[in-house]
């Protein structure tokens, strides 16, 4: 059989009435030509060489202009998308460095253990085709005891993760002289996965990086590679804080490439429910597989990942060993995945199903079509998993099938939120004094602070004679030293902000437990409280203990169909009134707050019908959190009881939460939104948003100015849902026969001004 | 109000400026730092003060006679064991180089691991023909610490030093604390390391539960702590002595360091008695396991000789001497003498052992004696204990029984050839 190229499927698939009349939209963006340029004069022969055997014989323009500033001594950060060859924007100054003088060393950051491992596999093959003798290894907890010292000694490009580097490489930098005295590059891969807490944190440890640095003598260029976010040059700065120069033109080629956003039917009106994604997605990619189209599929979690895996071998099942159907996610062995990933490189494997796992710069080869089952939470892994798809010149085919959730909708309904080119802002806040704490603590282990140093941007003095206080720190004549028996690191973990963190223990093989993760306590009262389901790497376990007075969550692995959602009783109190502006008749302001949480009762909800399929109660102590907080206050609008608005000022508010993320890029349990009838602080009707974790991370600071917009967007997203009397797509389910919908609409009207353009 | 609490309020007190180029710090000045206020309180607990072109240091130095007794043993015994060392021409972990001082050595610290994690309290014993010298240096603070480290020998002559875990804890440590001050001091000699803890795990394994040093002080060289501080004390009480200035209590941690170092001369005399002395009141196990250790530092003759003493004198009711010298008679191509020790192994020992004694056997009789009925017989023998014994691990009892599987297919087509498998 002639395998049809994409854009005769694209054809076929718009010509099928059954599936054309639920594309909303179609669109193509049109293709780009390579942009090349010359190997730089100065390269090595050992790497011309090396180039020459992987049939590279000149450079991307953005390769070339990332070589000439790094050895320029300037620190970059390049825009590159999926498969366009960024690795060698950082591979060519280091192993360069490293030719011209052997000393040299380069440390690899990669947000994760796993992808240092894949990412020495082709550093290798680089180094082994220049056949010369430079060592790289990765260093992580997976290092054998016997190969540490020749890593610390001899490595010349070590590969590690912020983790490792936090609390294995930086308090221990006595036994890396040979590195830190000579390193010269430090490469941050992945920019974009440093956001928020874990970035903020990342932030730090940075900064801590660049102390011991200067402590040795070196003064490495940083070089970063990030896929396309709203402010890739910010970001890093406020990551390494130092001055970036941004590489944004892209010389790599691409072909056309086609969208389309697909929208299940409608099969439930009253309460708005679609067809299953996944059973659309299943009859869209087993078009695209009888057709020979090479794919992957998106999917959210682990659970759907083997749900489509085991939909689509249907197509297969008569036929003996074949396996050009597979998934591939989190929890599969590393051997297991490099088959997978050589075997799309090969295009053995006609269609993989995968979680945003093969998001990340994983090689497996340039695939024909990408379909996305939900949107990933945000434009910039959107734009990932589209890069999929799309070999060199020719076209790809990108398809959105939209769940039955709000912010699904509101893409489906606005295509050109994700065409549009403006993915999101990654922000992070190194100024959370807690974690600000946290690693002046881990500093100051390090290195005493002399009595006039600064630590990064910050002047610390005054919070140094604070730890001087808690009897952490010693004073002596010219500087502050660390005076206690404790490692401070092992207390931190970067991935999350509190210090106290509750220990998730997997008991689900009895003689074999294994702490699998840990969470800060205010967010596992919601998330970890007992019969909760809590999902890590895709799989789903359920709490089974929640020993708070240990901070131990006991968990096994179960499969389920349903999440849980709990609710907290929250009461806030307004701390400071930081800035203040009004809007309208409004008044909207920012500061800092005390949450005092109880949470009281779960529910479970099933997947994607977000039906309520049973609940219970949770007996927790309160809990005080810190944070800070944007909150808007408002008048209550001529005519209004106090209990209609209860209920409309609920209904508006989930519709707010569920906008939030097309603000800032964070994952929904990031920030909470409370509404209050008559708030104390403020004594009139008001809407709080704050930060989830402790000290806040920069999020509702972003959203303060962003008010009327956010208001904006949620009334006009209430009033295109299809349902009636509302849904868990617009304003979270109601009981029947009330109607809220209503009341909801007519109150984000009057927020609005009351513009009829609006609603 | 909460540490979160508090933090809030401190907020306001962060200053921010903008980041400017880095500039490297290319000159480190070293200014003598002044004595701690507390020096009066601390020098009247019995410290002295030494300066030196770093700064200060406080030292505690005793005098021993060779007749001073630690628990069951006399310090002058160290005499003989040296002389012993010089006998013996052996090459081992525990012979000192005698072309270095022999020094006995133990620190305390501030903290487990990490360039945060100060020595504070540094103890030597030397010894002359006549008398034994203790010295300890204590860190003043830790702005004297350059002043601390250089008060010692360890840049100036190299030594013979011996330690109680100082293989993997106290020589890093001293290594990181020199990196911390080396733009200051000359750089850290490299020592001959000779680490007993190491020695008396390979002594004693089997007959102890833990070598924790006092256990060892009990058990094996009749010492007796009376009123000794617990050693997880020592940091707390060395930051207390910084913090509010008094040194009453660290006075017993110095006491604590003394009782160490006195343990590792003693335990230094004891550990080479049993391995250079046929008279040294062992245990059969010990004496087994110091047999072992000999064989694997290919010392193969005194490791037979040892085990045959054994072996005279307990016959099979130390199978493991059994085991480990048929090893020896095997590489010596005594297959026949091999296989009988073999065998007492195989019939007298339990777990891992046993499963090797008995690969050994099917090895020896398919191999070497061509008595493939034996080998089949001990290969089924193997492959039923190996299935059932409850103490081996999980992974050796895969490998081993793979192992002999095969071996009983291939011993089953060498003894009936043709039939069908």
């Amino acid at each position: 059989m002639k395998k049809a190229s994409v854009k005769e499927v694209v054809g076929r698939l718009t010509a099928d009435p059954e599936i054309s009349r639920n594309i909303v939209h179609h669109e193509m963006v049109k293709g780009k030509a390579a942009s090349y340029a010359p190997f730089p004069e100065r390269l090595h022969s050992s790497i011309v060489k090396a180039l020459d055997k992987r049939g590279i014989q000149q450079l991307y323009s953005h390769q070339r202009e990332a070589f000439d500033l790094a050895t320029a001594h300037n620190s970059i950060t390049a825009v590159t998308p999926t498969a366009s060859g960024k690795s060698l924007c950082y591979h060519l100054p280091v192993l360069q460095s490293i030719l011209e003088d052997d000393s040299s060393r380069a440390l690899y950051l990669f947000p994760t253990k796993a992808l240092a491992q894949d990412q020495l596999a082709d550093l290798h093959s680089l180094i082994e085709a220049s056949e010369e003798t430079i060592l790289s290894y990765t260093y992580d907890g997976d290092t054998a005891p016997g190969l540490r010292t020749k890593v610390r000694k001899s490595g010349h490009i070590v590969l590690t993760n912020p983790d490792m580097l936090h609390s294995g490489i930086l308090p221990h930098h006595t036994k890396w002289v040979s590195l830190f005295e000579n390193l010269k590059y430090i490469i941050i891969d992945e920019l974009h996965t440093y956001k928020g807490v874990f970035g903020s944190h990342v932030a730090h440890v940075l900064r801590r990086l660049k102390r011991i640095c200067n402590y040795y003598g070196s003064n490495p260029v940083f070089i970063c590679t990030s896929a396309t976010i709203a402010n890739p040059k910010e970001l890093a700065e406020a990551l390494t804080n130092s001055p970036m120069q941004l590489i944004t033109n892209n010389g790599a080629p691409s072909g056309v490439k086609h969208f389309i956003f697909y929208n299940p039917p409608v099969v439930h009106k009253t309460f708005g429910i679609r067809r299953s994604a996944i059973l659309e997605v299943r009859d869209i990619a087993s078009f695209l597989y009888r057709e020979g189209i090479q794919t992957i599929i998106f999917a959210k979690s682990r659970v759907r990942v083997e749900m489509l895996v085991t939909y689509m071998k249907e197509l297969t099942k008569k036929k003996l060993f074949d396996t050009t159907i597979m998934g591939y996610r989190g929890g599969y062995l590393p051997s297991e995945r490099r088959v997978i990933e050589k075997r799309l490189r090969d295009g053995d494997i006609k269609t993989v199903v995968s979680t945003n796992a093969l998001e990340l710069g994983i090689d497996i080869g340039q695939l024909q079509a990408c379909i996305m089952t939900g949107y990933p939470g945000n434009i910039a892994s959107a734009f990932q998993q589209a890069g999929r798809a799309g070999r060199r010149q020719d076209d790809a085919l990108i398809i959105y099938v939209a769940q039955s959730m709000a912010l699904d909708q509101y893409i489906i309904q606005n295509p050109d939120y994700l065409l549009g080119q403006t993915p999101e802002e990654a922000r992070i806040h190194p100024d959370n004094m807690l974690i600000l704490m946290d690693h002046l603590k881990c500093a100051s282990f390090e290195l005493p602070f002399t009595m006039t140093e600064m630590y990064g941007e910050f002047e610390v003095q005054e919070l140094l004679a604070y730890l001087e206080s808690e009897g952490i720190l010693v004073k002596t004549s010219d500087k502050w030293h660390w005076m206690t028996d404790r490692f401070p690191a092992s207390e931190i973990s970067l991935r999350s902000a509190s210090q106290e963190n509750v220990v998730i223990i997997d008991k689900s093989i009895p003689k074999g437990t294994v702490v699998i993760g840990e969470m800060d306590r205010y967010s596992a009262m919601t998330l970890l409280h007992e019969e909760a389901i809590y999902i890590h790497q895709g799989k789903q376990y359920q709490v089974e203990l929640l020993d708070w007075e240990e901070k131990k969550a006991y968990v096994r692995e179960v499969d389920v169909d349903y999440y849980t959602d709990a609710n907290l009783a929250v009461e806030l109190k307004v701390m400071s009134e930081d800035e203040i502006y009004t809007l309208g008749e409004a008044e909207v302001a920012y500061g800092d707050i005390a949450v005092l949480a109880i949470p009281t009762i779960f529910k479970k909800i099933r997947f994607d019908s977000h039906d309520n399929i049973g609940s219970g109660p949770i007996s927790l102590p309160a809990e005080e959190l810190h944070t800070t907080s944007t909150w808007y206050s408002f008048n209550t609008p001529g005519g209004w009881k106090e209990s209609d608005l209860t209920d409309a000022l609920t209904g508006a508010a989930y519709a707010i939460q569920s906008f939030i993320p097309l603000f800032v890029r964070c994952d929904r349990s990031d920030i909470h939104v409370v509404p209050q009838v008559k708030a104390v602080h403020t004594e009139k009707p008001t809407i709080f948003i704050y930060d989830s974790y402790p000290g806040g991370i920069g999020l509702s600071e972003k959203i303060f100015t962003r008010w009327s917009e956010l208001l904006k967007m949620a009334a006009q997203h209430v009033k295109g849902c299809r349902c009636e009397n509302g849904c868990p797509v617009c304003i979270g389910a109601q009981e029947e026969g009330i109607r809220v919908k209503q009341d909801v609409l007519s109150l984000l009207r009057a927020l609005n001004g009351g513009q009829n353009d609006v609603v | 109000m909460s540490y979160e609490a508090k933090l809030m309020q401190m907020k306001k007190l962060v200053k921010k400026k903008i980041p400017k180029t880095t500039e490297i710090e290319t000159e480190r000045k070293h200014i003598i730092p002044p004595s701690p206020p507390y020096e009066e309180q601390w020098l009247s607990e019995g410290l002295v003060k030494e300066e030196n072109e770093y700064g200060t240091v406080y030292k505690r130095v005793i005098n021993y006679d060779l007749h001073y007794e630690h628990g069951n043993y006399q310090l002058a015994g160290l005499l003989h064991t040296v002389e012993r060392w010089k006998e013996a021409k052996e090459i081992h972990p525990l012979s000192p180089n005698f072309d270095r001082p022999l020094v006995f050595f133990d620190t305390e610290t501030t903290g487990l691991k990490g360039a945060g994690t100060l020595i504070f309290l540094m103890g030597f014993i030397e010894y002359t023909e006549t008398s034994f010298t203790l010295t300890q240096y204590v860190l003043p603070g830790p702005d004297h610490e350059a002043a601390f480290l250089y008060a010692t020998n360890l840049w100036k002559t190299p030594m013979s030093i011996v330690m109680y875990n100082g293989k993997s804890f106290d020589m890093p440590q001293v290594q990181t604390r020199w990196t911390m001050n080396r733009d200051a001091l000359p750089p850290l000699l490299k020592h001959t390391e000779i680490d007993l803890l190491h020695g008396s795990k390979r002594i004693w394994k089997n007959e102890m539960a833990t070598f924790k040093l006092t256990a060892v002080e009990e058990e094996q060289l009749g010492f007796f702590r009376d009123g000794d501080i617990p050693g997880y004390m020592a940091p707390i009480i060395y930051q207390d002595a910084v913090k509010n200035g008094r040194a009453e209590m660290l006075m017993k941690v110095l006491l604590h360091n003394e009782w160490d170092i006195l343990s590792l001369v003693t335990l230094y005399i004891r550990s080479t008695d049993m391995l250079l002395l046929d008279t040294a009141h062992a245990t059969s196990n010990a004496e087994t396991n110091i047999g072992k250790w000999f064989t694997d530092l290919k010392s193969y003759g005194r490791s037979k000789e040892i085990l045959q003493r054994i072996i005279v004198e307990y016959g099979n009711d130390e199978p493991r001497a059994h085991f480990h010298i048929a090893f020896i008679l095997k590489r010596e191509g005594q297959y026949a003498e091999a296989l009988d020790s073999f065998l007492i192994a195989a019939y007298g020992l339990t777990g891992r052992e046993r499963v090797i004694a008995c690969e050994e056997l099917t090895k020896l009789y398919e191999h070497r004696m061509n008595e493939l009925h034996n080998a089949l017989k001990w290969t089924m023998i193997a492959i039923s204990i190996t299935a059932k014994d409850t103490d081996i691990s999980q992974c050796f009892k895969i490998r081993m029984g793979n192992a002999f599987n095969h071996r009983e297919m291939r011993l089953r087509r060498k003894l009936f050839p043709g039939e069908a498998q």
